[in-house]
């Protein structure tokens, strides 16, 4: 918890996650990751700011919580959201969120103490709620694990699900994702291939294509397109013979 | 009542006058606080408490001294035979005054009382007054004992001063004993050991602190807080607060939010129910008690103590908590996990955000930090040092504006004007101070995000905000 003096400022920021990597045993070898509201911002120029100071050797990735991410541009979802980075896990990045609420039941009795009682104040509600963590920790660990059993059950049924009816399409967009993937930490803008796409990318694609037969309800809604875009060109028509006629 | 609450000189008892229970305190029956010896003349530490001579010499007095105030108390009630006032009478008390005590007391008792114990007495203010002039810095001891013996009263002469001014320099903090007419609490007890004000979880007590210097004046807090009592003072101890007290106001604050002002209040109305106004007000001293009270708790957790370390200046986050969910090699993993780093499993994550809920207004005062950098915290001199270097970098391109605007100018034709030379590539507000010619300023909201001091010679001063 580091004191922050005018707004948000990176340098802030930096500081408290090079105390983190310093206090909480961090090996190189390990992979980092931060999760912070403005990362698409903070992480530009992250090297050239705190690059000297950072172990050497140190994959540093960058996210944006769940909640904040919704907020920013559209890329900023593929390139930086949890959902799409690999290994992370089902994480919201929102953590401190939940724990700000607490604290600040108690920030308006330390706004008048000196700044070392505020900061012991601070610090001892901040490592109480770490202290209950600790002793709610492995329930809450094997809950998750009981959790994460039947999510990963039915998430791989609908995995397959989808799979077979992508037909071939799914090994093409395997392929982009894990190309994208390994491309990220070098480029964070090889995960757009995430997005939509403009008629001008598609047109020069296969459409993805199905070598199975159409069920009625699939059927129903093709042909449901279909009457929707003859209406279409009719109207076209007839507006534009309407239009010549008024001539 | 005395006997059985010596290992609780806490509780609240009651006192029967005839027509109902009055509440009392535990110094009218010689109840009082014992500090005995836990550390040693050196650093060693005992972990059976023990009484020394000296103190074992004031534990047999005081119980002397108030056998006899029993026995004339006993005396009096007796004299008086079983009184049945009706709600005229006024209410007599079980438990007399000291002056009380005085003049009833029967001749012979006191004489042969004091044969036994003459010999004893002298022999002990001889060891006392030794025992001070080689504890040069403490305060001198007083042993007088004015009400029982003249010879002591002789002996302590040169204390007497000592023992005055603490009477004078003693605030009044139990008003309301005055208030209830019936009841002069003491400053000082057959022995002229000070009593003292003792903070619990129940209110606030006032009791004599019985305590031994034989083993240096600088034991006696030590001794005390084995006790689980932690002075308030080192030197000239008048307030202790018992560590159950500051242990549940750490609770409270961490639980239920309460400020020690509140949990002050409190401790006033459980004092004095119908008076808490009259209970000295000890806010202060429990705010600081409180600070010392969490650091000594932290250190205790941290191993302090028995690391022989140097508790005041703790190593980085030393006194934080440790998360055993963190992979940390070296501390939590097996040594082949270098051979499967990749695995996702080993990934650390952080999270960062900002609070502007806690903001400061800065005080007065003289800012004395107790574990800087040991906690959540960082190292204030690290901080500021690493932030004077620091690289402030910013990742939006500045526009500027290709004339120069003319002054005043209307907010809306400003904001029309910085839409026209913005590329709109970037997205964010800014809030945008205009600092006019006539010296006001104004604020509006743009919808770029740049600094504007840099425009435009500095007529601008431009901040920008923090979310995207």
């Amino acid at each position: 918890m580091a004191d922050l003096f005018k707004g948000e400022q990176q340098k802030n920021v930096d500081f408290a996650f090079l105390q983190a990597l310093k206090t909480t045993g961090v090996a190189v070898q390990q992979k980092v990751t931060l999760i912070y509201d403005i990362a698409c911002q903070y992480s530009v120029h992250l090297q050239e700011r705190i690059g000297q100071h950072l172990p050497a050797g140190l994959i540093v990735d960058m996210a944006i919580g769940l909640f904040h991410v919704h907020a920013h541009k559209d890329e900023c979802f593929f390139r930086f959201a949890p959902t799409f980075i690999p290994g992370i896990g089902i994480v919201c990045g929102e953590i401190l969120e939940s724990l700000w609420s607490a604290l600040n039941n108690i920030s308006s009795t330390v706004r008048t103490a000196l700044l070392s009682h505020r900061a012991e104040m601070l610090d001892d509600h901040a490592s109480d709620s770490n202290h209950k963590k600790l002793l709610g920790i492995a329930l809450a660990i094997c809950k998750s694990h009981t959790d994460a059993s039947a999510m990963v059950t039915q998430t791989k049924q609908y995995f397959d699900d989808m799979t077979v009816s992508a037909g071939l399409a799914a090994h093409h967009w395997e392929r982009a994702i894990s190309e994208a993937e390994k491309r990220r930490l070098a480029d964070v803008s090889a995960m757009d291939v995430y997005s939509t796409r403009n008629c001008a990318d598609q047109a020069d694609r296969p459409m993805p294509s199905s070598d199975r037969a159409l069920n009625p309800v699939e059927k129903w809604i093709e042909y449901g397109l279909m009457v929707e875009v003859k209406q279409y060109v009719t109207s076209m028509h007839h507006d534009f013979s309407h239009h010549k006629l008024f001539h | 009542m005395r006997q059985t609450h010596r290992h609780n000189p806490l509780h609240r008892i009651e006192c029967w006058t005839d027509e109902y229970f009055r509440d009392a305190d535990l110094w009218e029956v010689g109840g009082y606080i014992l500090g005995r010896h836990t550390s040693g003349s050196g650093s060693a530490f005992q972990a059976q408490p023990t009484c020394c001579e000296g103190l074992q010499f004031q534990i047999d007095h005081l119980e002397r001294h108030e056998k006899i105030k029993d026995l004339s108390e006993q005396t009096a009630l007796m004299q008086r035979g079983p009184q049945r006032s009706g709600r005229t009478a006024p209410a007599t008390m079980a438990y007399q005054d000291e002056e009380m005590t005085e003049v009833n007391l029967p001749k012979d008792i006191e004489l042969e009382q004091d044969k036994i114990e003459d010999d004893r007495l002298s022999r002990q203010i001889e060891f006392l007054l030794r025992q001070q002039r080689t504890d040069s810095e403490a305060e001198p001891y007083p042993e007088a004992n004015p009400d029982a013996d003249a010879d002591a009263d002789a002996a302590a002469e040169a204390d007497v001063p000592l023992a005055n001014d603490d009477l004078d320099n003693f605030q009044p903090y139990l008003q309301a004993a005055a208030l209830f007419g019936d009841r002069n609490a003491p400053t000082s007890d057959a022995l002229d050991n000070t009593y003292v004000r003792v903070i619990h979880t129940n209110g606030v007590h006032h009791l004599a602190m019985v305590a031994c210097r034989c083993r240096g004046s600088a034991n006696v807090p030590l001794d005390l807080l084995a006790g689980g009592f932690m002075p308030a003072s080192f030197d000239n101890i008048k307030t202790l607060f018992s560590t159950a007290v500051l242990d549940y106001f750490r609770l409270c604050n961490l639980e239920l939010k309460a400020s020690a002002y509140q949990f002050y209040q409190l401790i006033r109305r459980m004092t004095r129910p119908l008076a808490p106004a009259s209970v000295a007000n000890l806010y202060h001293e429990l705010r600081r008690m409180s600070r010392l009270w969490r650091w000594m708790k932290k250190l205790k957790w941290a191993g302090y103590g028995h690391n022989n370390k140097d508790a005041t200046n703790p190593d980085a986050g030393e006194l934080a908590n440790f998360c055993p969910a963190c992979p940390q090699p070296g501390i939590n993993l097996d040594d082949g996990w270098l051979a499967d780093a990749a695995n996702p499993v080993y990934r650390r994550t952080f999270v960062a955000d900002g609070n502007f809920k806690a903001d400061h207004i800065s005080q007065k005062g003289v800012d004395i930090w107790l574990y800087d950098g040991g906690g959540m915290a960082p190292k204030q001199q690290d901080y500021f040092d690493f932030l004077k270097t620091a690289i402030e970098s910013s990742t939006v391109r500045l526009y500027l504006l290709p004339m120069p605007m003319p002054m005043p100018m209307p907010i809306w034709l400003l904001e029309s004007t910085m839409r026209k030379y913005i590329q709109s590539n970037y997205c964010g507000y800014g809030r945008l101070k205009i600092m006019r010619q006539d010296g006001n300023c104004c604020y509006c909201l743009c919808k770029t995000r740049l600094l504007l001091s840099e425009l435009n010679g500095g007529s601008f001063q431009g901040r920008t905000t923090e979310k995207c």
